[in-house]
């Protein structure tokens, strides 16, 4: 319930006249018995809240304070509520021990770090409950904030619900900060990580120390004893302050300010007094350290004003509105607590600081990263861009080089073939004028040398032909051209070709050199062997390797009983000569009608074993 | 035989060597009279409008016109007569143009014009030569992938599978003999066929010519 409210159903409740049925009671004023460490006990009456380090700076000691409960009429239970009381507590009601936290004198704990609630023993009274003295005993360290604030007593239910609203404000405004703080720390630490720039180190472990620091405000076992753990919890603060200082600053390029000589020895002499404010208990020390760093403040905010103010830009701007808060933050913290000697942890800005901070730390890592992402794309869509100029520049120049390797191959082909003519065509031809020359002309010798040439050229025509790599029609053509001549020679054909598949890159070149094979294989069945009878075949075998296999045979003589030997052994070079050229293997041998058996086979799949004749480059991949 | 009234031929040929090469060739073959010879497709186009011949030679490379134009002219005006290309080096594809015209037959210009006589008896006893070449394209043209769905022109009578089975052997360089035996049926009979063939060609050419001036608002 707010305080406004309560006060106005208090009002509201006074004047229906009901006030005694439902009063809280709050005191203000209590009996005190102080007893510094080392000193003589002094009884005084004081004014609640009553604070242990004002009386007494720099000393330990005890407290007793006692006050009186006056009798009431109500029956229901009762409870009281301490918002602070340390640093070691124990609450006595009639003599009688009700409620203790940590133990006088043992400075390991530190009860004023939680509100404390301790509900009344029920006295079983018809007409209520009488007049009793409350006794709140209380050991209290230097510099701990030790001492008692207002204590509150009241029917239980009230009573909890003031403990319930202070225990709630005090707890999730820490631990909200705590949980701001780690985050952006955790956030930090991992971004500094994987790009080691000192910014987010600085934030890291700024925001780490201002965790540990607000940890403490509800520690109450603190991990180090008194007043070790103070020196610990002031350099959590001066770190905090200092590196949420510099994390500012270099947002907006001015970290020179807390990178100068003056203020490193100014920082190495805070470090140490604070340290020494606590062991040795000099409260003023500590306060003149907060000082200094107030000092340090006015020309830090200074230059983010000046920031903000030349740079304009969104960010200069947050960082002065986050820097002044945080800035008037620690100075109203300062003031209030160390100066006037308000209660810690009441009226606190920090929190607002912390979340504006941590707000500032989001927005820069999403304007970062969104950057980032931006650029990725930007360098990716030029990539991209390049890519494809690049792709579009190898296919343009491999399209050239196909180009260029097709005229060059189509030249090659036809300078295979005029030289291939000249040698077949050329050569009779020659051989006809030499035979004119001479007197006694044989009409058949002329006869034959002129069927000759004539078959040569029939060959290269064909040859030209577009055949679609069809070696059956090839065959087919080649004895439809020698057929009169067979006839003529009287030689039968045993004729037995099977559809053969297509040939890729069959060229002129390679079906004029099968041809010529074939046909040396007729003419000397023919001239030479005297046979009766061939026998031609041409079939696929299914290997492996798969090929096309052409062989005639014939029943005469063969090469051994030839009276030609030295021309059949020209022959037969040249034969193996065109088989090899074309990438076919050749057999001569003896076959089983007693003659010459030819076999020549090709591989079906062509390209691969004939380069230069087709084998275009493919064009890379990009 | 001899009762047989004898074969009457007209030549058109401009180069003059071969002119009197095929015309002494002809003179000598018995059963065969050389009736005319023209040097120009526009002489023997004049000629035959007025006179007929049982076989007609015609040289493709004619300098006034093609020969094509003599063979269309007399498919379409003369059926009856047998027309016979004389031509260099069986070049296959003006040779398809020519059956395609209405030729029927060919002779190859490579000395071997001493068959002449007996080709032009075979032609005029019903008998077509076929090249390989020539029997391969035409599997391609009118025998389309035997499995396809024909797509020819309307009206283009499409092979028999008896002819394309001839078809497939002439092209794989079997004589008409061996087909015959192949197939077990007269020599005579395959070159009834490979005739038919060469006029389903024919058909085939002028359905589509007639397809086309369709198209191009001709007729």
């Amino acid at each position: 319930m707010a305080p406004w409210l309560r006060l106005l159903l208090a009002a509201a409740l006074s004047l229906t006249g009901l006030s005694a049925v439902a009063a809280v009671e709050r005191v203000t004023h209590a009996q005190a018995i102080l007893t510094p460490a080392g000193g003589a006990a002094q009884t005084t009456e004081v004014t609640l809240p009553h604070r242990w380090d004002q009386s007494f700076p720099g000393q330990d000691g005890m407290a007793s304070y006692r006050f009186d409960i006056p009798a009431t009429k109500t029956t229901g239970p009762r409870a009281l509520y301490l918002p602070r009381a340390g640093n070691q507590i124990e609450v006595w009601l009639d003599e009688r021990l009700v409620h203790h936290a940590g133990q006088l004198g043992d400075a390991r704990t530190d009860s004023a770090k939680m509100p404390i609630w301790v509900p009344l023993p029920e006295v079983a009274h018809a007409q209520g409950y009488p007049a009793a003295r409350m006794q709140v005993r209380v050991t209290a360290q230097a510099m701990r904030w030790g001492g008692l604030s207002t204590p509150w007593i009241g029917p239980r239910d009230e009573v909890h619900g003031l403990y319930l609203e202070h225990l709630g404000s005090r707890q999730i405004g820490a631990w909200l900060g705590i949980g701001a703080l780690l985050l952006s720390s955790l956030m930090a630490a991992g971004f500094w990580w994987s790009q080691r720039e000192r910014l987010y180190l600085v934030m890291c472990l700024g925001s780490a120390a201002g965790a540990l620091r607000i940890f403490d405000r509800v520690l109450e076992q603190p991990p180090l004893p008194w007043p070790w753990w103070g020196a610990v919890s002031a350099w959590a603060l001066l770190a905090y302050l200092v590196l949420v200082g510099y994390f500012l600053l270099m947002l907006i390029d001015r970290q020179q300010l807390l990178e100068a000589r003056w203020f490193r020895v100014l920082l190495g002499i805070d470090l140490l007094a604070s340290a020494a404010a606590f062991v040795l208990r000099l409260p003023w020390l500590w306060t003149l350290v907060l000082a200094s760093l107030v000092g340090v403040a006015a020309p830090l905010w200074i230059a983010m004003a000046q920031a903000a103010w030349r740079q304009r830009t969104t960010r200069a701007l947050a960082v002065f509105a986050t820097g002044t808060v945080h800035l008037g933050a620690t100075g109203f913290e300062w003031l209030m607590v160390r100066l006037r000697g308000t209660d810690p942890g009441t009226t606190s800005l920090m929190p607002y600081s912390i979340a504006l901070l941590a707000l500032l730390m989001s927005a820069l890592l999403v304007r970062r990263f969104a950057r980032v992402a931006g650029e990725h794309r930007a360098l990716l869509a030029t990539l991209d861009a390049r890519v494809r100029q690049r792709e579009a520049e190898l296919l343009r120049r491999h399209a050239e080089l196909r180009q260029e390797y097709a005229q060059q191959a189509a030249l090659q082909e036809r300078q295979r073939l005029m030289r291939d003519i000249h040698d077949g065509v050329g050569v009779q031809l020659v051989g006809l004028l030499d035979l004119l020359e001479r007197d006694a002309l044989p009409r058949q010798v002329l006869r034959d040398q002129v069927g000759t040439a004539l078959d040569e050229l029939r060959m290269a025509v064909d040859a030209l032909q577009p055949v679609h790599g069809d070696l059956t029609t090839v065959l087919a053509t080649l004895r439809y051209r020698l057929r009169p001549r067979l006839e003529a020679a009287g030689i039968a054909i045993d004729w037995q070709v099977d559809e053969l598949p297509p040939i890729e890159g069959l060229t002129p070149t390679t079906v004029l050199q099968i041809q010529r094979v074939l046909q040396e294989a007729f003419t000397n069945a023919m001239r030479h062997a005297q046979a009766q009878r061939l026998w031609v075949r041409a079939w696929l075998d299914s290997g492996p390797p798969e090929r096309l296999v052409l062989s005639v045979e014939d029943d005469g003589r063969g090469f051994q009983g030839s009276d030609e030997a030295s021309t059949h052994g020209n022959g037969l070079a040249s034969m193996h000569a065109r088989a090899l050229a074309i990438g076919a293997e050749l057999e001569i041998g003896a076959g089983p009608h007693g003659g010459t058996l030819l076999r020549l086979a090709l591989p079906a799949q062509r390209g691969a074993s004939a380069p230069g004749q087709d084998g275009v480059p493919s064009p890379c991949q990009p | 035989m001899w009762a047989d009234p004898p074969i009457s031929v007209a030549l058109v040929e401009d180069d003059a060597t071969t002119r009197e090469r095929l015309t002494h060739v002809l003179a000598a073959a018995p059963g065969i009279v050389l009736v005319h010879t023209a040097v120009s497709a526009g002489q023997m186009l004049d000629w035959l409008a007025g006179n007929s011949v049982n076989v007609l030679l015609v040289d493709l490379g004619l300098p006034d016109q093609s020969g094509l134009e003599v063979i269309r002219w007399c498919r379409a005006h003369q059926p009856a007569t047998n027309v016979m290309v004389v031509t260099l080096f069986g070049d296959e594809a003006n040779m398809i143009g020519a059956f395609e015209a209405g030729a029927r037959g060919y002779l190859l210009k490579d000395g071997t014009e001493d068959e002449l006589a007996r080709h032009v008896l075979s032609l005029h006893a019903g008998g077509s030569p076929m090249t390989p070449v020539i029997a391969r394209q035409l599997l391609a043209r009118l025998a389309p992938a035997a499995q396809a769905p024909a797509p020819q022109a309307v009206g283009n009578p499409p092979v028999s599978a008896r002819e394309r089975e001839i078809l497939h052997a002439l092209a794989r360089g079997y004589t008409y003999e061996e087909v015959a035996r192949l197939l077990a049926i007269a020599p005579s009979t395959v070159q009834s066929h490979v005739k038919n063939i060469y006029s389903k060609l024919a058909v085939h050419s002028k359905t589509e010519a007639i397809f086309e001036a369709r198209q191009l608002g001709l007729l």
